[in-house]
């Protein structure tokens, strides 16, 4: 849950352009320095962006622009292999990968009791070693004491806590 | 047969004072801009991103027009993407809907040569 909010802030503030940007700063902006580049241009995987600003490999070896002169002609002349080389060129991941669950709970989950549980161990030690002695009065034989002399003052003897001790026959109604 | 209380709630927005468009405009306007001859590659883009903006799916012949927009810049990946996000604009009625839709757009696919994504395993993860 912090995790997800911690991603939520810079998304909704500043855009994920930051991060993408100079991670790719070396080679995917055309040997441009950082600080040069567009953050519009760089390739996205959103679900509510399906269309990225740019492909997602720009610079083609031989056999992959041969391949797109052939996307060139008619479509039903291209492979099943080609029509999903051509998609892999344009996208990252498909729709549904993007969508896939990542199991990042997981790793939310167990990092978040992790420190629960270092927080109490250190609380133990804190108890064990460094806190006070509790008060002499808050043992179990002095708060029977206590009650014992609220109902001997008939405390609250209509509504409260004399009212439900029941005299004659010295115990709780 | 099926019954479809159709989800087309088209964007009858006035937000900022303009008069209230009706589904046939709405549908209309989009098949015409999509249509153009001579769509550049970000005109493309950017209507598809802001027509899966909207909170509907789109009429068979904006797709239509979609997929022939890509035909004429030679983007088969796009028109599969497009077909991708077209099922997840169904939401949790997509199983219903995205049938419906490829029916409707199967002679452009099979004119178009543009497979689905099912065909080419690209639903999976």
């Amino acid at each position: 849950m912090a995790h997800q909010l911690m991603r939520a802030v810079p998304r909704l503030v500043a855009r994920r352009a930051f991060s993408t940007s100079l991670a790719r700063a070396g080679g995917g902006g055309g040997g441009m320095p950082a600080w040069q580049i567009n953050p519009r241009n760089v390739y996205e995987d959103r679900p509510d962006f399906p269309m990225p600003n740019v492909p997602y490999v720009s610079e083609l070896t031989d056999a992959q622009k041969a391949l797109k002169t052939k996307e060139a002609g008619d479509w039903n002349s291209l492979s099943d292999e080609e029509l999903k080389q051509l998609y892999r060129l344009k996208f990252h991941k498909s729709l549904a990968e993007i969508e896939a669950p990542t199991g990042e709970w997981k790793t939310v989950v167990g990092g978040t009791s992790l420190i629960i549980a270092l927080t109490l161990v250190l609380y133990i030690i804190q108890k064990k070693y460094a806190m006070p002695e509790m008060p002499s009065t808050c043992n179990y034989e002095w708060q029977e004491a206590m009650m014992k002399r609220q109902l001997q003052m008939r405390n609250n003897p209509v509504e409260g806590l004399a009212s439900k001790w029941d005299y004659e026959n010295n115990k709780w109604k | 047969m099926l019954f479809f209380p159709w989800p087309v709630v088209c964007a009858q927005r006035n937000a900022s004072g303009g008069g209230v468009m009706s589904d046939e405009e709405f549908d209309s306007r989009w098949v015409e801009f999509f249509s153009k001859q001579d769509i550049d590659d970000w005109e493309l883009r950017k209507g598809v991103n802001t027509l899966i903006g909207y909170d509907l799916v789109p009429e068979p012949r904006i797709i239509v027009a979609i997929l022939q927009a890509c035909r004429r810049l030679n983007d088969s990946a796009s028109a599969i993407r497009v077909l991708e996000v077209i099922k997840a604009k169904g939401g949790p009625r997509a199983a219903e809907i995205y049938p419906y839709i490829l029916q409707e757009i199967q002679p452009t696919l099979d004119e178009l040569g543009i497979k689905t994504p099912e065909q080419l395993g690209l639903d999976k993860y």
